[in-house]
């Protein structure tokens, strides 16, 4: 028995060991802390390209914490209050402005190369969230299916259309959450009314980009709701130009993400030098094959970028607009888009 | 002699550690800074919780009911026939736990949805313009989802019961006339009740909390589980008030379940298991006249393997689109040269085998002690079952806090494998203890006279009596962690990537194909476990 017992607490000593013998060393290196989303620290996704560069560059180690959708980690910084430690948050979008600045989760600071960035861009003039990049939400179709694309949100509604449309649900994804607020942002209280009609047309309701996009690729439907840089990917991975986006006539409604730094922040230089870094071409160059989206600063972009157009309309809801609406937005939408 | 108590008593409390860690820590913080009366009466008072309430608890019970419905066949025929491949259909009907529910989700609807092998077929052979089968976006696509998870489940859960049902039961019955018939009624059935109300408990609880899989598939808002809500209220919204309270709400109801599976199991384990070389009744050799069952294993692999062989397929195609004429490609394999391919892969095998030798040892240790103290089984059990009924939502969001509040970051890996120990262990310790509590007192008595120790008792005589046990429970700790997603997203250390993980990024990057290709390496690497494992158990130690 005791053999036994002994040989099993070995056994796990050894696996910590194990587990253990990648463990960072101790340094004295100084560190910055970061919570991103989990696209962001993707194998596929910006962090491994650029945290190596900022490393580098200043010599400062970046130690990335939980990934998790923007809204979970501004949740998660808004309930500890302080306390993890934690420096940064990257991912912070235009919708999540009003929670941050009513949590007063973060401090102002205006970093180098500011001046550099498009002024409506900038989507928090207090600059507490410092923006990084942007998209627009847009219809994205198989052109091998759909010669004439709707140019409207009215056009969507043809009939022609019948269950050849793919959403998201804006309660449990941000891209479904953009849409939403593209039809209020255009019909106003007319949005009930708009997706009543557009249901006829919906495939189905995913619940989150990955899955919508993914019954897209497979040819369930010849639309889907995403963004202006998806057929980017296609044409850069897959040599492949059929996949196309459509910019709308009364314009598309934008996404910009941004990074803000905590306050109480325990290495709020090393914050301010990443925040600089954020608007140097060496980061921002990366975002276009990365994060698939536009960089904030004028940067040259891949060919395949050419698939991707820049609307010159974008649209937007003010924070305090959505701070104190989303609820009754998210119940109209329900109440609208129920099978009865 | 007092020493290895003092050790054993260690070990024993070990499982109680991890579990209040991972799981009640994680739940009590949330409820603390959450849970109120207002949130309760938000809840209770609002329509729509409720319907959805209605709708979680409908859509549970049916693919509960058809899951049992449907498996109950199947676990007759594991049972009582022997065939080529049964080895590796029984480690097939085990893979589905594993894969992640949007891969799951897309091997569906590469099946059967209108783009699907079938509906392509269809419209080749009959010249159609439009899909002739519309199967997807409705309740019936739910259920299909549901059932293709659970009726592997409900078989793997009730064959090996029926397996062990004791000859000289039959034999009694056949001496007193009984036909065969009335010896499915009488000896059957009642010997089953238990196995089968604790697979549908189980299977309910896990359908009532299901959440992207009822959104996708079911195709309009009106189903919506209560996951849903709780996702909406805890990310989207940002009122965590009223999240506890549907959460807590939710975990009420999966608890009632919860206790129904622990009574029925714990009853269970009270039937004797059959002794001797003629214990059982000997499985027949399956042959060409058994057409009915022929036929069913037939269905049981296009139900079962069919999306995941969808999965495979699309693997080795390189485009997205309508015209597939994009011919065949190995490039997503090779794209395993690169280490973001690669390492998923060993650190899914690395957690995994840890978390299966962990799992193991800990239930062994706990099912001697509910072997010795039978009263207290009942509790055990529901403190490790509980943590079934907890919102994984919420659960996250608890954790987050618990770890951030902890002030410093413990080792990432070890945390993973002690989270997933914590996450199989209710079902190991039930696999083992089932065993453990009938092991014949006499053999320990006799090996004792005989001068054994311990150690020797159990290596000859204990393990060998559960060993059926202890490689389910390692088949099954295998699966639960091979496929786990939410604690490998949270806890795993910078860089450390598991599969499951890897498919979500991967689709989230646009490399829907790439991920397919994933998918399979992971489906292909459970298969050869469970059929390892399994092989293992039929050697006599």
């Amino acid at each position: 028995m005791k053999k036994l017992l002994v040989s099993v607490l070995c056994l796990i000593c050894a696996a910590s060991a194990f587990a253990g013998a990648s463990k960072e060393k101790a340094s004295d290196a100084p560190v910055l802390v970061v919570y991103a989303t989990e696209s962001f620290l993707s194998e596929w996704g910006p962090a491994p390209v650029v945290f190596p560069k900022f490393e580098e560059k200043y010599g400062i180690k970046i130690e990335q914490r939980q990934g998790g959708s923007a809204g979970e980690i501004v949740n998660l910084a808004i309930m500890e209050k302080g306390k993890a430690g934690a420096d940064i948050i990257i991912g912070v979008d235009n919708n999540l402005l009003s929670t941050v600045l009513k949590n007063d989760l973060f401090v102002p600071y205006k970093p180098a190369g500011i001046e550099k960035v498009k002024d409506n861009l900038i989507f928090d003039k207090s600059y507490h969230v410092i923006p990084y990049d942007y998209r627009f939400f847009s219809l994205v179709y198989d052109s091998n299916r759909i010669k004439n694309p709707p140019k409207s949100l009215d056009d969507l509604l043809d009939p022609k259309y019948k269950k050849s449309l793919i959403v998201m649900d804006p309660r449990t994804s941000s891209p479904g959450l953009g849409f939403l607020m593209w039809t209020v942002k255009c019909k106003g209280e007319g949005y009930k009314e708009y997706w009543k009609k557009l249901m006829p047309n919906v495939l189905t309701v995913s619940e989150s980009w990955s899955s919508g996009y993914g019954l897209f690729t497979s040819g369930e439907a010849p639309m889907v709701m995403s963004y202006t840089t998806s057929p980017a990917y296609h044409v850069e991975y897959e040599k492949d130009e059929h996949i196309k986006t459509v910019l709308f006539n009364e314009g598309n409604y934008m996404q910009t993400e941004g990074i803000g730094i905590l306050k109480n922040a325990p290495h709020m230089d090393a914050a301010k030098k990443f925040l600089d870094f954020v608007l140097t071409e060496d980061f921002q160059k990366e975002l276009a094959l990365t994060n698939w989206m536009y960089p904030v600063i004028e940067t040259p972009l891949p060919d395949s970028y050419r698939s991707a157009p820049v609307s010159d309309r974008p649209l937007l809801l003010t924070a305090e607009d959505i701070d104190k609406n989303l609820d009754s937005w998210l119940n109209g939408w329900l109440e609208s888009t129920l099978n009865k | 002699m007092r020493k290895n108590r003092l050790l054993l008593l260690l070990l024993f409390i070990v499982p109680f550690l991890l579990l209040t860690i991972f799981f009640y820590v994680p739940m009590i913080t949330v409820f603390i800074n959450g849970f109120s009366k207002e949130g309760l009466k938000a809840v209770l008072t609002d329509n729509y919780c409720r319907s959805i309430c209605l709708f979680s608890l409908k859509q549970g019970v049916l693919s509960t009911l058809l899951s049992a419905a449907i498996g109950f066949p199947g676990a007759y025929i594991l049972a009582r026939y022997t065939f080529r491949g049964k080895g590796f259909l029984k480690a097939l009907i085990t893979v589905p736990y594993v894969l992640p529910p949007i891969a799951a989700v897309l091997g569906i609807v590469l099946l059967i949805g209108n783009n699907g092998i079938i509906n392509r077929a269809l419209m080749a052979l009959s010249g159609a313009e439009q899909p002739p089968l519309h199967l997807l976006y409705s309740l019936k696509a739910i259920l299909i989802a549901h059932t293709f998870y659970n009726i592997p489940f409900f078989i793997r859960f009730v064959y090996p019961v029926w397996e062990n049902i004791p000859a000289s039961m039959y034999e009694a019955g056949k001496s007193l006339g009984a036909g065969r018939w009335r010896l499915f009624r009488t000896v059957t059935c009642p010997w089953l009740l238990c196995a089968i109300i604790a697979a549908c408990a189980l299977i309910f609880v896990l359908c009532f909390m299901s959440f992207s899989i009822v959104l996708v598939l079911g195709g309009n808002p009106q189903y919506s589980t209560m996951e849903v809500e709780i996702y909406k209220l805890a990310r989207t919204t940002s009122n965590i008030t009223k999240a506890c309270a549907l959460g807590g709400l939710e975990s009420l109801i999966s608890l009632l379940f919860i206790s129904l599976y622990t009574a029925a199991g714990h009853q269970q384990s009270s039937y004797p298991l059959p002794s001797g070389k003629h214990g059982t009744v000997p499985a027949k050799k399956l042959s060409m006249h058994h057409f009915p069952a022929l036929i069913y294993i037939v269905f049981l692999l296009i139900y079962v393997a069919m999306p995941m062989v969808t999965i495979a397929l699309n693997s080795f195609t390189g485009k997205s689109g309508w015209n597939k004429e994009n011919g065949l490609t190995l490039k997503w394999y090779k794209a395993f040269a690169q280490p973001n391919m690669y390492n998923p892969v060993f650190n899914t095998l690395f957690i995994a085998i840890f978390t299966v030798i962990c799992a193991i040892v800990l239930s062994i240790i706990i099912s001697a002690v509910i072997s010795r103290w039978p009263k207290g089984s009942f509790l055990i059990q529901i403190f490790f079952f509980a943590s079934l009924g907890i919102s994984s939502i919420l659960l996250s969001l608890g954790f987050m806090l618990t770890i951030s509040n902890l002030g410093f970051r413990p080792n990432g890996k070890l945390l993973l494998i002690a989270v997933h120990t914590a996450a199989v262990l209710p079902f190991t310790i039930k696999a083992i203890s089932l065993f453990y509590s009938r092991i014949n007192r006499r053999c320990i008595e006799c090996a004792q006279s005989l001068g054994a120790k311990q150690l020797r008792i159990l290596w000859t005589v204990k393990l060998p009596m559960i060993k059926n046990g202890i490689f389910t429970a390692g088949i099954f700790a295998f699966a639960v962690s091979a496929g786990e997603v939410n604690g490998a997203l949270m806890l795993a250390p910078e860089g450390f990537t598991t599969m499951p993980v890897a498919i979500y990024r991967l689709i989230g990057a646009y490399r829907f194909y790439q991920a397919c290709a994933m998918g399979t390496v992971l489906l292909l690497i459970c298969i050869a476990a469970f059929y390892a494992i399994d092989r293992l158990g039929e050697i006599n130690l």
